[in-house]
């Protein structure tokens, strides 16, 4: 009997290690792969550019788009993971409830000199994780790369990517998505998918970057009425929003804590990064309705495909704070009116002297606004994060948040813009946009034999 | 650089196992910085050379 309770022992404790390890290898495959599916995200934002660029300056805004993803990738290295886990409590780097913040927790997990940011044998997360949020991090560059093309020097840009992925973002991130940060734990502010500190960020860090920039040549007329800049490949444009709408379900499923590991939630079920239980299914039903309700709200107000895959991003982002919670109709419906009021805001801004080549500003920082103040409007009084007696979901919470992510991203980008402009190290000559920035710096050609487009409507 | 341990076997081995740990990690992070920053000044002095050429050219 005794000799049996040994052998069933050592089973049960041979079992249990086989559980987890392949629970561990199962969760690092799970960030990991959401890696490859975000790089898609950058597949299309690098068609999507150089598609909305005039032929002239294809390669440019190509090469743009593709170094900043290359300059974030060091710097959230040496800076940016860091920031993320010291400064959720705000600018005092000191410890939160959950334990999982301040200056010492982020000096021990964080630093690029720590145990944890390489190679290390009993780590199987910190690597996994860190690429899931370079990814995030490129992503917000990549959105104000395709509203300053054809104008922009390139070192200019590089300087405001850095800044804007490696800084400004993963502040924001600290503060509105991460389970001790203080918009949180003291207003309750919800934004599971990242539509404020994402893309309201970096929606708003465009908007004061293009102030200072100005718009493109040939964009405005003398009386202020704007021309239409059409880019020279509308199909490539189309592929590569659809390729963005591919590449967020690895960004959206990145946004998901795996359960059963020791720095997870729970052993039963999927949380959000505040600690929320979900499911990937639950989330499944409402990105593909936001995704359906963006494509035909902007279908319905512009018959225009451009503006229909900016509506399907739209739909997404609109749902993006409340993805874990929305029931699929009304994804659908927030969805279907943020795409709606998507080209409005985008002719409000050209109004305003604004030239945002492809309505980053639209698309992220006022549908981000629109998607957190959602939450607010129709998912009210969910326990905001892991534990008892915590912050509830409000409108004002929400409110607060959208206030704080514009500002965290109007006032930087302005700023560090400004002092690019003021240098004389924001914008090209004006005859070097007029030529076209491929010929003026890019060694390669676009399109070495020409473009031929047809010369009658029967060819 | 060396493994930051002594040892003729993997077993028994855990944790930290990435060359230089625990001595040569600020030189390769000063030397990744020192990298991208002369690029960017080689970049902006491409950028600048190409800026005045158009400026002759016209």
């Amino acid at each position: 009997m005794e000799q049996d309770l040994t052998t069933l022992a050592a089973t049960v404790a041979e079992l249990q290690a086989s559980i987890a390890a392949t629970n561990g290898t199962f969760a690092q495959t799970f960030y990991y792969i959401t890696i490859p599916i975000m790089v898609l995200i950058h597949v299309g934002f690098l068609a999507y550019e150089m598609g909305a660029s005039r032929s002239k300056n294809a390669l440019a805004s190509g090469i743009k788009n593709i170094l900043a993803f290359a300059m974030i990738v060091p710097f959230f290295y040496f800076v940016g993971w860091w920031i993320y886990w010291a400064f959720p409590t705000g600018l005092t780097l000191s410890a939160g409830a959950m334990g999982i913040s301040g200056l010492a927790y982020a000096n021990e997990i964080a630093l690029p000199w720590s145990e944890y940011m390489g190679p290390n044998l009993d780590d199987r997360a910190s690597g996994v994780f860190w690429g899931a949020f370079v990814l995030f991090a490129a992503t917000t560059a990549s959105i104000m790369s395709g509203g300053v093309i054809e104008r922009i020097k390139l070192t200019g840009f590089v300087v405001l990517a850095i800044v804007l992925g490696s800084f400004v973002w993963i502040l924001a991130a600290a503060w509105g998505w991460h389970a001790d940060g203080w918009l949180v734990t003291r207003f309750g502010y919800h934004d599971f998918g990242a539509a404020g500190v994402v893309h309201m960020v970096a929606g708003f860090f465009t908007l004061g970057v293009l102030i200072n920039l100005g718009a493109r040549v040939g964009k405005f007329n003398p009386d202020g009425t704007a021309n239409h800049i059409a880019g020279h490949s509308m199909p490539m444009t189309l592929i590569g929003l659809m390729l963005i709408i591919a590449g967020f379900w690895g960004f959206l499923m990145a946004c998901v804590i795996v359960p059963g590991e020791a720095w997870s939630w729970g052993t039963a079920i999927e949380a959000t990064i505040y600690g929320t239980p979900m499911t990937l299914s639950g989330m499944t039903f409402n990105i593909l309705m936001g995704f359906a309700g963006g494509i035909i709200g902007a279908w319905m107000v512009t018959r225009d495909p451009f503006w229909m895959m900016s509506g399907a991003l739209g739909g997404i982002i609109s749902c993006a704070a409340g993805l874990d919670l929305w029931y699929p109709p009304m994804a659908f419906a927030i969805g279907f009116i943020g795409a709606s009021m998507m080209p409005f805001a985008a002719s409000f801004a050209e109004k305003r002297g604004i030239d945002d080549a492809v309505g980053a500003v639209a698309v992220h920082g006022f549908l981000g606004f629109w998607g957190v103040l959602a939450v607010g409007i129709a998912a009210q009084g969910y326990p905001a994060v892991f534990g008892e007696d915590v912050a509830v979901t409000s409108f004002t919470g929400q409110l607060v948040g959208a206030i704080v992510m514009g500002l965290l991203g109007f006032v930087p980008g302005y700023l560090v813009s400004l002092l690019l402009k003021v240098t004389g190290q924001l914008r090209v000559p004006a005859e070097a946009e007029i030529l076209g920035l491929d010929a003026v710096k890019v060694p390669a050609s676009a399109y070495p034999e020409g473009l031929h487009p047809s010369v009658s409507p029967a060819e | 650089m060396e493994a930051p341990f002594t040892a003729t076997s993997w077993d028994g081995i855990s944790g930290a196992i990435y060359a230089g740990y625990g001595s040569g990690e600020g030189v390769w992070l000063v030397l990744s910085l020192v990298l991208i920053v002369v690029a960017i000044i080689f970049g902006w002095r491409h950028e600048e050379h190409a800026y005045k050429a158009t400026k002759k050219k016209l």
